[in-house]
């Protein structure tokens, strides 16, 4: 990402035009962790590979009909989001092993007993979507039919399954940065304790852990167990010891993964690392996270009419050098958006800062964070915004013996409710800024079955402090008067309009709607879905409020006065005061249509009086005659006196 | 929108018998206020009075005193212009008031451009030569009824807590003994806080508050807030706080007589194409689908209806803080003089704080920029400074969240001690910021009770674009002057003219490389509070101590071979020849200690580190099992094995093989004991210290579990006979 941040044009997105008059940099450095998310996603793709336990079908087809449905908004708003995702599905646990459609995908994997691959990792298309919507149409009755479930236990190898995972992500034939099975079940384990085929399949969790695969099990029913063999599974897989393993909700994964969203690994999506430290040789390692990222749209692209083709668009900056009379290009070059430099106009002179100053400027520290000092957390204003928090957790990778220092930190921060200010400086060539550290924990098992569940776990959140220039200072005296204060009555109503318009929020309580709109859009045109989206218009709607209120309406025009709307800020100066009057034409339309009323004028010296556009349609009705639209007035005066025939008038 | 340009008048001490550290720090103070409004503030107005100018002077507008030729915008002239200025001959006499009068003179003439807010900076040395204070009141009077702010700054003022309202108070230093007349020259000076609300500060102080500006005409965003579809008040949005930079930096792409422009080009496939634009349409990617999706064709819309549109009530804290996006914190006001707005927000206001609720709304900015946000509002109750209002946060949506796995930290492993704990609470106690003032009654050079407070945290990257800037101009009126030199000696040198304009680049660059490592400018925020620095050390210490930390061999590779990917740098495969052959023997029997250190010289060449781990683990067996074997001998070669296992030992440390070694070291006591080597164990084990391998400094327990390994009181008795 270039350096350049562009006020104007982030401000203002739909801004088309680009004046270099506009540029005024800023150099705001926001965002800055969002940068590298970007660019770690141009190394390779993210691949989701779902596994559907045939084990769902015992306990009657709705369980796993759940499952597939998960799997058909996961595919729809992988789709619609990620488009350059991979995504595969296999049904583990199965009778039968029909191949998938495209056969010749399977040539170089070897499919084990008890497997059966449905989709090989593919990135989706409207075909893909379709053929499993087709799938899932009669999944009802012909599941059992074609896969069926092993016998006589329902107990495929895991292990081998688990190869089979490996496998296909390994020769899906793209570059992966982020791969993750999914595996969803209903059963605690696949294989009896104390059994091999135990043993062995949790000897794959260190394949994993080796490969960087993530593994996720989607428990299908609410009272699953991990204990018998996932928490080990799992913890294995993750590197990760036994006792910080922290049993989720499987009511909530499901819901998320509906979402195609996961609890996402924290070793391999961090936004960075960074050493802390805390004194002069005494550092230890840290990562850091973001809580959300940006919005994330379908993919525009410029698409040829003729045959659909994606096409490409590119924007160049290109420098050229004219001759000053012929106007003729001298010299042309291209630039690059990193390229060219900084002016500072400091009255009289422009200063000139190189790109490479400024950098090396922007580099003088690594990334780090330095402790400054600490205070008690009720001195943090109560409302300070400067930039989204981050959230960081120690890494023991780079610095051993970091967990424990982490902890210890952390620990004595929450109980004697501590913040730490520090400087930070998350990466190179950004802006070190002051933080403060606030510690949270994460919610104890079953305390608590909200979304603040999923939101953190046991760390540092980042909250970055505005510097002192971003506070405003607002003197508000001019508002400041003694009757601003309302009555009780007024109180009172409002508390009884509160009371009637109450409700309890969680995050997906809304969805974006230009988004929804869009996509809704979407999938009407290609697969013609139609989805429930309300649409904007219907969220703005405001009936069922009014009904809700309607019995409180009456005392709000008997409480409060009407709204007076103050004077206007003084309006533009009339033409008697000297102000410019806005252009009235001097001469009337409809008497320039008589070509004997224009030669008059012309006569009389009075065409000026003419507006252009009255020119313009002169030149066009008597002579037949049309100028370019950015001709001037002169100029069209200077073609009417010329086309007019010498002594016509 | 209103302009909030101001007019400053800089009042300077430049009296002989002023002291030299006020007189340099005011400048610096000016110069640093000039600075500023350079990049910043480019509409202010600024002018500058000197107090103690020699009387021959002829621009004397009162006794001893000088005033700038002209109010005027900061431009880097000005500040030259201002260095050459101070500099006038001064003499010992001069009256502040006099400097004041002037300035309020020169804030009159300045009221032609219209300023919206007025002040005067006045730097000056309150010490032991006399003041004629006959005008006092008279001033001060004008300053109070004009509305001009005055801000007092000299170098020794203290701050304490007023014992009433504990408001952070300036006082004079008490540090030594004050003539009568000095006295009443800060008396005076303290009085001006009562008589005309102005500031006394330390001249860090006086920089701030020159800075921390009130703004009362804000730019603002008028909205209407709806309930339903009756209720509605008027409000209007002004910026409380915004991640914005206010140096004004242009980004430039081609000189004066070039132009730019950017141009869109198209490929398919990677080959260049130039469709017409009637043959493109927009589209959206679906997966690996392209679906056309022209927004012309769909209904075009009507603009949604700009302003606040009332979602729900829900609880205060029920949207996390973790949520909120966007780049700025809006405040929100009722509409400046409509009273039934203020009153029904007022209203609004107490019966959210009540209730505990907040606002869920969708705010539309306009019906030019259209697209909804979600916002929540957070009430605020009116004091007397402020009426009731709202903040508005952007929040955002839920396709954008994140849900992150993370393990607990409360394991076994990551357990700490009592004395961890406890060397941590040091650190806290020892580096915090407020508390360890807040009940002493003694004077600090701060006026709040916090060294770092939140309202007042520097822009570090402004600062280092300052300074730069700065360098760049003093480098420039340099260049300028030897120039002039360079153009007489070398007018006949055209054809070298290039070559030099290159040198002349690798100079100037070489120079900044420099500067920007002399200068170390933004090393001073690198650091914790000059009062907590020692302490916070001293804490520091303690705990590493305690906690042992070391960086993982494995890591650093990884990112050095990172790193040097990223560079474009393919990682360069160490040639084969540098690796020293693996010998096909192990250690043996007869020259072990020659065997053991010529192997492992080639296992530490190998390059590739899994394999030289892979390596040292072998060769280590092979020793392990040689050193009891030779243990096992009739006749003790207690030299060689000596030596072997301090060679061993050593090597443990480089490969990181702690915990093998502490498992050898109790094999090795397991067996030294088995077979009773009392002499092996004091002469070998014992002297040269070959227990356990310590991680860092050894702690306490490190110590007592060392004592515990070397200690073998119970020998075989038949052997002490022996």
């Amino acid at each position: 990402m270039p350096l350049v941040k562009f006020w104007q044009t982030k401000k203002n997105s739909k801004m088309s035009t680009w004046n270099p008059e506009n540029d005024v940099d800023l150099l705001s450095g926001s965002e800055d962790e969002e940068d590298v998310a970007m660019k770690r996603d141009y190394h390779g793709r993210e691949a989701l590979l779902f596994v559907v336990d045939a084990n769902l079908l015992a306990s009657g087809v709705e369980r796993l009909m759940e499952a597939l449905n998960i799997i058909r908004t996961a595919f729809v708003s992988g789709m619609l989001v990620n488009d350059k995702d991979l995504i595969g599905l296999l049904f583990a646990n199965t009778k039968n092993s029909p191949p998938p459609l495209e056969t010749s995908a399977l040539d170089n994997i070897v499919v084990p007993d008890n497997c059966a691959v449905f989709l090989p990792l593919r990135q989706l298309t409207k075909a893909i979507v379709e053929h499993y919507l087709e799938f899932m149409g009669g999944a009802e009755t012909l599941f059992a039919k074609e896969y069926g479930l092993a016998e006589p236990d329902g107990c495929g190898r895991f292990d081998l399954m688990i190869r089979l995972c490996i496998e296909l992500l390994e020769k899906c034939g793209k570059k992966l940065n982020n791969a993750k099975i999914v595996y969803m079940t209903d059963v605690n384990t696949p294989h009896p304790p104390s059994s091999n085929a135990f043993q062995a399949a949790l000897q794959k969790a260190s394949d994993l852990e080796g490969k960087e695969i993530e593994f996720h099990v989607i428990p299908m029913v609410d009272d699953f167990d991990y204990e018998p063999f996932y928490k080990e599974f799992i913890t294995l897989s993750r590197a990760i010891e036994l006792d910080a393993f922290q049993v989720p909700d499987a009511q909530v994964l499901r819901e998320i993964l509906a979402d195609r969203k996961l609890k996402q690994d924290f070793l391999r999506r961090c936004l960075g690392h960074f050493t802390f430290n805390l004194g002069p040789n005494l550092s230890m390692s840290v990562q850091y996270y973001n809580y959300f990222q940006r919005r994330a749209y379908p993919h525009k692209v410029q698409i040829l009419r003729r045959d659909n083709s994606v096409v490409q668009s590119k924007r160049l900056i290109m420098v050229r050098e004219l001759e000053k009379e012929s106007e003729e290009i001298k010299h042309e070059y291209q630039i690059k958006s990193t390229g060219g430099w900084y002016e500072c106009n400091v009255g009289e002179k422009n200063l000139r800062i190189s790109m490479e100053q400024v950098n090396r400027m922007r580099n003088l520290h690594k990334p780090q964070m330095m402790l400054l000092g600490f205070k008690h957390r009720s001195s943090m204003p109560e409302v300070t915004y400067s930039k989204p928090s981050n959230f960081m957790y120690p890494d023991d990778q780079s610095i051993i013996g970091s967990k424990r220092l982490f902890r210890a930190l952390w620990e004595r921060c929450l109980a004697r409710e501590k913040i730490a200010i520090c400087l930070f400086m998350c990466k190179r060539k950004s802006i070190p800024r002051y933080v403060a550290l606030v510690p949270v924990e994460a919610p104890e098992k079953g305390e608590e079955k909200n979304y603040r569940s999923l939101l953190c776990g046991d760390g540092f959140k980042i909250v970055y402090l505005p510097e002192a220039k971003h506070i405003r200072h607002i003197d508000m005296c001019d508002w400041n008067k003694p009757d601003n204060a309302a009555s009780d009555a007024g109180v009172e109503f409002f508390q009884k309009i509160i009371k009637k318009l109450r409700v309890d929020y969680h995050p997906n309580l809304i969805n974006d709607p230009t988004l929804d709109a869009l996509q809704a859009n979407l999938l009407a045109l290609s697969l013609d879905f139609t989805t429930d989206s309300k649409g904007m218009d219907n969220l703005l709607d405001t009936t069922h409020q009014d009904k809700r209120i309607e019995k409180f309406l009456p005392d709000y025009d008997e409480i409060f006065a009407p709204d007076v709307e103050p004077a206007k800020k003084r309006t533009a100066k009339t033409a008697t005061e000297g102000a410019s009057a806005s252009k009235m034409p001097k001469i009337d339309m409809d008497q320039i249509k008589s070509l004997d009323f224009v030669l008059g004028l012309i006569e009389e010296q009075r065409l000026s009086s003419c507006t252009s556009v009255q020119l313009e349609f002169i030149l066009k009705e008597h002579f037949n005659f049309v100028l370019n639209k950015s001709a001037t007035k002169a100029k069209l005066l200077e073609k009417i006196q010329e086309l007019t025939p010498k002594g016509a008038s | 929108m209103a302009s909030n340009k101001e007019c400053l008048i800089i009042v300077l001490d430049v009296r002989n018998c002023a002291a030299e550290d006020v007189k340099l720090k005011s400048v610096k103070c000016a110069s640093e206020i000039i600075k500023e409004k350079i990049v910043c503030d480019k509409k202010d107005l600024v002018s500058f009075v000197l107090v103690g100018c020699d009387s021959r002077e002829k621009d004397l507008k009162a006794p001893n005193v000088v005033q700038y030729e002209k109010i005027q915008l900061c431009t880097w002239n000005l500040l030259l212009d201002f260095f050459k200025f101070v500099n006038k001959t001064a003499c010992e006499e001069g009256q502040w008031l006099d400097g004041l009068k002037v300035a309020l003179k020169l804030q009159e003439e300045a009221l032609v451009f219209k300023p919206a807010r007025r002040r005067i900076l006045l730097l000056f040395d309150f010490n032991s030569f006399p003041q004629d204070y006959a005008k006092f009141n008279t001033i001060t009077d004008t300053l109070f009824n004009a509305d001009i702010e005055l801000i007092v700054g000299t170098h020794n003022i203290s701050y304490i807590d007023g014992a009433e309202s504990g408001q952070p108070q300036a006082i004079f230093n008490f540090s030594r003994k004050c003539s009568p007349v000095e006295l009443e020259n800060q008396k005076y000076a303290l009085s001006l806080v009562s008589r005309c609300n102005a500031t006394l500060c330390n001249f860090k102080e006086a920089l701030r508050t020159v800075f921390k500006v009130t703004n009362r005409r804000p730019w603002s965003w008028n909205a209407k807030l709806h309930i339903g579809s009756k209720i509605s008040i008027n409000l209007q949005g002004v910026i409380a706080m915004k991640n914005q930079t206010s140096v004004k930096l242009k980004k430039v792409w081609g000189e004066d007589n070039e132009v730019v422009s950017r141009e869109t080009r198209h490929f398919i496939k990677g080959t260049e194409v130039t469709p017409k634009p009637e043959d493109l349409v927009t589209g959206y990617m679906l997966g690996g689908t392209p679906v056309p999706y022209d927004d012309a064709l769909l209904e075009p819309k009507e603009p949604h209806p700009p302003g606040l549109h009332f979602f729900g009530f829900i609880k205060r804290d029920a949207v996390p803080d973790e949520y909120f996006c966007g780049d700025s914190l809006y405040l929100l006001v009722h509409q400046k003089g409509n009273t039934a707005s203020a009153n029904k927000l007022d209203a609004l206001v107490r019966a959210l704080i009540a209730s505990d609720r907040a606002i869920l709304c969708w705010k539309i900015y306009s019906s030019k920029f259209n697209t909804p946000r979600m916002v929540v509002l957070l009430p605020r109750l009116a004091d007397d400074s402020n009426p009731a209002t709202l903040n508005m946060l952007e929040v955002s949506y839920t396709a954008q969240h994140h849900f992150w796995d993370f393990p607990a930290l409360r394991t076994a492993k990551s357990e700490s001690s009592e004395e961890q704990l406890q060397a941590i609470d040091r650190l806290i106690d020892s580096t915090d910021l407020e508390c360890s003032l807040r009940d002493t009654q003694q004077p600090r050079s701060w006026p709040q009770n916090d060294l770092l407070p939140f309202d007042g945290l520097p822009s570090i990257f402004e600062q280092n674009v300052m300074d730069i800037l700065e360098w760049k101009v003093i480098k420039k009126e340099d260049d300028q002057s030897s120039k002039k030199e360079d153009d007489q000696s070398s007018k006949k040198k055209d054809d070298q003219s290039s070559k030099k304009k290159d040198d002349q680049a690798k100079k100037d660059a070489d120079m900044f490389a420099q500067m920007v490592k002399d200068k170390k400018f933004s090393d001073v925020f690198w650091r914790v509070p000059e009062p907590l620095e020692e302490k916070s050390k001293q804490a520091a210490a303690t705990v590493k101590k305690l906690f042992p930390m070391r960086y993982s061999r494995e890591w650093l590779e990884k990112l050095k071979a990172k790193e040097q990917a990223e560079n474009g740098e393919a990682v360069k495969q160490e040639p084969p020849e540098k690796e020293i052959p693996m010998p096909s023997d192990g250690v043996g029997l007869s020259n072990p200690v020659q065997d053991f250190t010529r192997i492992l010289a080639s296992v530490r060449s190998i390059t590739n580190a899994t394999q030289k781990d892979a390596r040292f683990q072998a060769l280590a067996a092979q020793v392990r099992v040689l050193v009891f074997t030779l243990l096992e001998r009739k006749k003790l070669n207690s030299k060689e094995l000596g030596e072997l296992i301090s060679l061993y030992r050593e090597s443990c440390v480089d490969f990181n093989a702690f915990l093998e070694y502490e498992k050898f070291a109790d094999e090795l006591k397991v067996a030294v004991r088995a077979k009773n080597l009392k002499e092996f164990w004091q002469m070998v084990v014992m002297d040269k210290q070959l227990g356990p391998l310590v991680l860092g400094e050894p702690t306490l327990d490190d110590e007592l579990a060392l004592k515990a390994y070397y200690g073998i009181d119970n020998w075989r008795e038949e052997m002490e006979v022996e």
